[in-house]
């Protein structure tokens, strides 16, 4: 009961698991499926959430008989760590009394416990995994991230090799200029 | 049942030696999120990141998310004779029309008198003519692309014989599908025979692609653009080079004192007429080509006939239509509830014989950019000789 005095920022999630914990008893036969990373770890997700994934649908739909059988689902290109962040982000926008604002609070701690490399592994698992509604969350926020920034940054964080020879970048930059000249 | 919580206590593998590397279409979904002033710094990261930006595709998908990113172009003349064309944010309604100094981002000035065809995917389209009244009108147009700055040289010339009165040229704007470039089309009509030119952006020529009997078309010279046709009241199809007639709505047999005129309003090709000098009605035909979708949505008593409405987007429900000027007031409609105010406008400096277009910020094709870009680069190559 201590914890209650602690900062309210961090209860919608609580709370968030508290509610799927409970689900989880009082809905005893909700259906789950298997799904295996690529690191072979095994996860068991419930139907309702791993049916939201573009991926595992396709894979049910060449192979039905995977959604009864105890055989996991694949996940080449998702390890543990990006499943897990996916399970959560999508566990919290799935729980029907998180309000707007919960959510905002929840993206907001989401996107902050994320450092550059780990966004864009997520972008990765996101991307493979047909997750429309993450996925969108996701370029958005990057896009957000380098739109104030500079060249350098953007070649740093992309890890972009710069291609053109110091002659060509020059007129480019030039031509950039001009592009910001005024016509008045 | 509790694999999944148990699960959570798994250690994080550790990340691989290699970062990850996102690929072209990944790129182009973050990319497309970002404004078109942002693109063009951008363009200096990569020879690939300025291929993609300057993609046909890439184009498309920019467009289509900023589609909620409408702007105003407002064009008025100072004392002076020179014309402006200035590019309003139109985020807030309210805010545009009462405050006294709205935001004009951009501006682009000529001392020749330009009015605007159109705008499509962020291009417009202005046209200019010199009057000749012993041998011929000339007329020229320019493309302008207010987010990038660039302004295409003029058109060559399309010489048209002195009939009448100035105003027997019509000129529409669009995209055209077939060709994949943007096209200007002339409608330029005689006492017997209407003939009709095309322009192609970055050709350097006017073809002509069709010609019929004449028959009377309404004063509007700017055509206007949907689903790939060109509308005055007569119709004209850009694409297919053709053209055909659709019904107006029943019961309008009369033309009214004030001609009425065609506008596209929320995407659609819409009416604008007086009734009887005391209501300022428009027709909206929801599904384009059909007639029998034709449906009034706006019957407004008005004191005095108002200008074209305009249709700006603030969640895409309010519609302004701006009165005479002596009143310096507009009015607004919005489209959810129906609900019409009336609101005084301050800054009426602008707003007076304000041509007004709404349009979203994108990056034009690939072509059409570079054709401007080059032409841009060959003219300042030319002054500094």
């Amino acid at each position: 009961m201590a914890e209650e005095t602690e900062s309210t920022k961090t209860e919608p999630l609580k709370t968030a698991e508290e509610e799927f914990k409970k689900l989880e008893i009082t809905e005893e036969e909700e259906s789950e499926l298997k799904l295996e990373t690529s690191d072979h770890v095994t996860f068991m997700v419930e139907a309702s959430i791993a049916m939201k994934f573009g991926a595992v649908q396709q894979y049910l739909e060449v192979s039905p008989a995977a959604s009864a059988s105890a055989t996991a689902i694949p996940l080449h290109n998702v390890a543990s760590r990006e499943l897990i962040l996916i399970l959560e982000y999508y566990r919290m926008h799935d729980w029907v009394d998180a309000g707007e604002r919960d959510l905002k609070e929840f993206d907001e701690r989401f996107l902050k416990d994320l450092n550059y490399e780990e966004l864009k592994e997520l972008l990765l698992a996101a991307n493979y995994l047909n997750v429309e509604k993450l996925f969108n969350f996701l370029t958005k926020s990057i896009a957000n991230i380098i739109r104030n920034k500079d060249v350098e940054f953007v070649r740093t964080f992309f890890g972009i090799d710069n291609d053109y020879t110091p002659e060509e970048e020059a007129a480019y930059r030039e031509e950039n200029a001009w592009a910001g000249v005024k016509f008045v | 049942m509790s694999d999944t919580s148990a699960l959570m206590n798994i250690p994080l593998p550790s990340l691989s030696s290699l970062p990850p590397v996102l690929f072209d279409d990944l790129i182009a979904e973050i990319l497309s999120q970002l404004p078109v002033k942002t693109l063009m710094r951008f363009r200096c990261v990569s020879k690939t990141w300025n291929s993609l930006i300057f993609n046909s595709s890439f184009a498309k998908l920019h467009l289509q998310r900023s589609r909620k990113n409408s702007k105003l172009v407002l064009k008025y003349h100072n004392s002076s004779c020179y014309l402006r064309f200035y590019v309003v944010s139109c985020n807030n309604v309210n805010s545009l029309l009462s405050s006294n100094e709205p935001k004009l981002e951009h501006c682009y000035a000529s001392n020749r008198n330009y009015w605007v065809v159109g705008s499509c995917n962020g291009l417009f389209c202005v046209v200019a003519c010199h009057f000749n009244f012993y041998t011929f009108n000339e007329y020229w147009v320019d493309f302008w692309n207010p987010a990038l700055k660039l302004k295409s040289p003029k058109s060559p010339n399309l010489c048209v014989k002195h009939t009448t009165h100035p105003y027997s040229v019509r000129f529409g704007f669009g995209y055209d599908d077939l060709s994949q470039n943007y096209k200007v089309v002339a409608v330029i009509l005689g006492l017997k025979k209407t003939k009709v030119k095309a322009h192609y952006l970055g050709h350097n020529c006017w073809t002509n692609i069709l010609s019929f009997p004449s028959f009377p078309i309404l004063r509007q010279v700017e055509g206007q653009f949907m689903s790939g046709t060109v509308n005055w009241l007569a119709l004209d199809k850009v694409g297919k080079e053709t053209y055909e007639r659709l019904l107006l709505p029943e019961g309008l047999d009369e033309v009214p004192h004030i001609e009425p005129q065609l506008a596209i309003l929320w995407d659609s090709l819409c009416l604008c007429l007086d009734y009887k000098g005391t209501h300022f009605v428009v027709w909206q035909m929801r599904d384009f080509g059909v007639e029998k979708t034709w449906t009034q949505l706006v019957n407004l008593r008005h004191e005095c006939s108002p200008q074209l409405p305009i249709c700006i987007s603030d969640g895409d429900d309010v519609m302004v239509i701006l009165l005479n000027i002596p009143y310096k007031e507009a009015i607004l409609y919005n489209r959810r509830d129906g609900r019409v105010d009336h609101i005084k406008v301050c800054n009426s400096k602008v707003l007076i014989d304000a041509k007004e277009l709404a349009f979203r910020e994108c990056v034009v094709e690939g072509n059409a950019l570079h054709s401007l870009a080059f032409r841009k680069h060959f003219l300042e190559q030319a002054f500094s000789k």
